[in-house]
């Protein structure tokens, strides 16, 4: 099936990680396959299988994708310099969750905050009917913290870190 | 399919390297990554594999 072809609304979007305390991530192809392996993260909720992942309930999906890294050049004598684009970083995603202690989710990012050495596939899924398009990538928790104030529901923030050059494009 | 082809596909499969910067150090005859790539299911990891083989492999 053809990637979904309509401007996808935000709110459409949703972020599942693989279960597990200890998961073995998919490798970079896989990470672009949907049947059989990113399929198994997402749930049927957002067309997929869901065997292996579980939905993580957050506020919102920030900014995904990559950093802006560059050099500049000038060249005496040229009107124009140049702006070369050099190595940069995948996006950190910084993210907000309402704080429920027992959301197996949040106790799974918890903990690989605690341990910052568990990679885990994550996926984006954005679901047009019966059509999905995915952004999976390998990354690891960076932070995890509470905020309860006292006139407003407790919210915990985590950042995931993906790591460099493990992301991959899948559809149904 | 010779081994060559078999064992480049498979540390394509496997790596959480890179799949071009892989694909450049894997010696692998380009017409045979071609003919393996016409036979492949779209959306497959080997799928993925062989179109970077033949993207580094243009000779």
């Amino acid at each position: 099936m053809a990637a979904p072809n309509i401007i996808l609304p935000g709110f459409a979007a949703s972020l599942w990680a693989q279960t597990g305390a200890t998961p073995t991530p998919l490798s970079v192809a896989n990470l672009a396959v949907w049947t059989g392996q990113v399929a198994t993260i997402v749930g049927t909720a957002a067309n997929g299988t869901g065997a292996s992942g579980l939905q993580l309930n957050v506020e919102g999906i920030p900014a995904f994708g990559q950093d802006d890294a560059s050099a500049n050049f000038g060249v005496a004598g040229s009107r124009q310099s140049d702006i070369i684009p050099t190595q940069s970083k995948p996006t950190s995603m910084t993210i907000n969750a309402a704080w429920n202690p027992s959301d197996t989710g949040l106790l799974l990012m918890r903990a690989d905050a605690y341990s910052g050495t568990i990679d885990r596939t994550y996926v984006i899924a954005v679901v047009s009917g019966a059509t999905t398009i995915a952004y999976a990538f390998n990354g690891r928790v960076g932070e995890f913290k509470i905020e309860t104030p006292t006139n407003a529901e407790a919210k915990c923030t985590f950042t995931i870190h993906p790591r460099g050059n493990q992301y991959g494009w899948s559809n149904t | 399919m010779s081994e060559e082809l078999q064992a480049a596909i498979f540390a394509l499969t496997e790596t959480y390297q890179s799949l071009h910067l892989v694909a450049r150090g894997l010696r692998v005859d380009a017409a045979e990554v071609a003919e393996e790539l016409a036979k492949a299911t779209p959306n497959t990891a080997e799928h993925i594999a062989l179109t970077v083989l033949a993207e580094v492999n243009l000779t």
